[in-house]
């Protein structure tokens, strides 16, 4: 009995020996080279060069296979992303966020035919909310507005308050644009890319 | 020394063993073998693997898409060669990042080379010095498949003021 208690503790000594090397050899770093417990702290909020916000965009645009209409009449495919406010590390002022083409100078957008020498280029429609065919021509898309400023389409602001909020965008393509063309010559791969542009500004007075 | 003493003294030293072999093992797999972050605060140009967006108590959480750090400012002295400004890729993004730094005038005072999620620096080495002014500044995330082709995904612009004393 005697030899199991001895056993016992030298068990418990054993596995807290272990532990405590454990853990000082972690925190044994260059940082603090003697092996002092270093206790540090963040006082939050985002100072000069810090990140003050972090915006989700999405990754591409990507219309999937796209079909020729077989007559000359509208045929639209659509695709519907959100634009997150995901982190927002300030107290006063708002996010805007702006889109455009950066490959376009019309201020229009496009997906383009890859790898050819010749590429077909398709153009499709921005519109800054939840569309489809049945509420489609209610609302003008934001690149036929006219509205474009030096980065784009203003798509949406978000508050110091409004971290989680989601912007609704739908791209709309009309494949009555591929009516008619030879397909031997238009089939392939398109890519095309957007770019979002944000700034953080703080109105007047605040 | 009787029969059930002989047994307890080599019970103990067996432990006393393996005891010091564990605490060797744990020392030496701690300081040799163990995956440390590269850690760049304080070192201009050094890429961090372990960069993150600086308010460890908020991760962002998983979305689909792709997380764009943004600014309100940045400050440096005229004639520093290097700013304190975080830039880097979000831990959760699965896609790289090419970063540059540029003034609205197309100046570009630092590009980057892939950052691979998770990756970034807070002190940024500059191109060029700049005199005492504000001047309106952007780091552009251009954003890239992670395979070997790296192709081009959507991009993003974070505007900034940036302040020079």
């Amino acid at each position: 009995m005697k030899t199991k208690k001895i056993i016992a503790a030298l068990l418990a000594g054993v596995l807290g020996t272990t532990a405590v090397v454990s853990a000082s050899a972690a925190t044994l770093t260059n940082e603090n080279p003697d092996g002092s417990t270093e206790i540090t702290a963040r006082i939050e909020g985002a100072g000069p060069g810090d990140v003050s916000y972090v915006i989700t965009i999405p990754d591409k645009v990507d219309f999937g296979t796209l079909t020729q209409p077989e007559t000359e009449t509208d045929s639209y495919k659509y695709i519907g992303f959100i634009v997150v406010a995901t982190q927002l590390n300030f107290e006063k002022g708002a996010v805007s966020v702006y889109v455009k083409d950066s490959a376009a100078a019309d201020g229009q957008f496009y997906i383009k035919q890859k790898d050819v020498e010749n590429p077909f280029t398709i153009s499709y429609d921005a519109f800054e909310r939840v569309v489809d065919d049945t509420n489609r021509e209610e609302f003008i898309p934001m690149n036929q507005s006219g509205d474009i400023g030096e980065y784009g389409y203003h798509l949406c602001s978000f508050a110091a308050s409004a971290e989680g909020s989601k912007q609704d965008v739908t791209l709309a393509l009309n494949q009555k644009q591929l009516y008619a063309q030879n397909l031997d010559e238009i089939a392939g791969d398109y890519s095309g890319t957007m770019t979002f542009h944000s700034d953080l500004t703080t109105l007047s007075g605040e | 020394m009787n029969k059930s003493k002989k047994k307890l003294l080599i019970i103990i030293i067996v432990i006393l063993i393996i005891a010091a072999l564990v605490v060797g093992g744990v020392v030496v797999y701690k300081n040799f073998f163990a995956e440390q972050p590269s850690v760049s605060d304080g070192v201009v140009g050094k890429i961090s693997s372990d960069w993150d967006v600086g308010n460890k108590d908020k991760t962002p959480p998983q979305s689909a898409g792709t997380q764009i750090p943004g600014y309100s400012t940045a400050e440096m002295k005229a004639g520093d060669t290097s700013l304190h400004i975080s830039i880097g890729n979000p831990k959760s993004n699965e896609c790289g990042f090419y970063a540059t730094l540029k003034l609205d005038d197309g100046t570009i005072l630092y590009k980057s080379e892939l950052l691979e999620p998770g990756c970034g620096l807070t002190e940024v080495p500059l191109s060029e010095t700049l005199e005492k002014g504000e001047y309106t500044a952007m780091v552009f995330y251009e954003c890239v498949t992670l395979d070997e082709n790296h192709t081009p995904l959507n991009s993003a612009e974070s505007e900034f003021t940036l302040i020079v004393k």
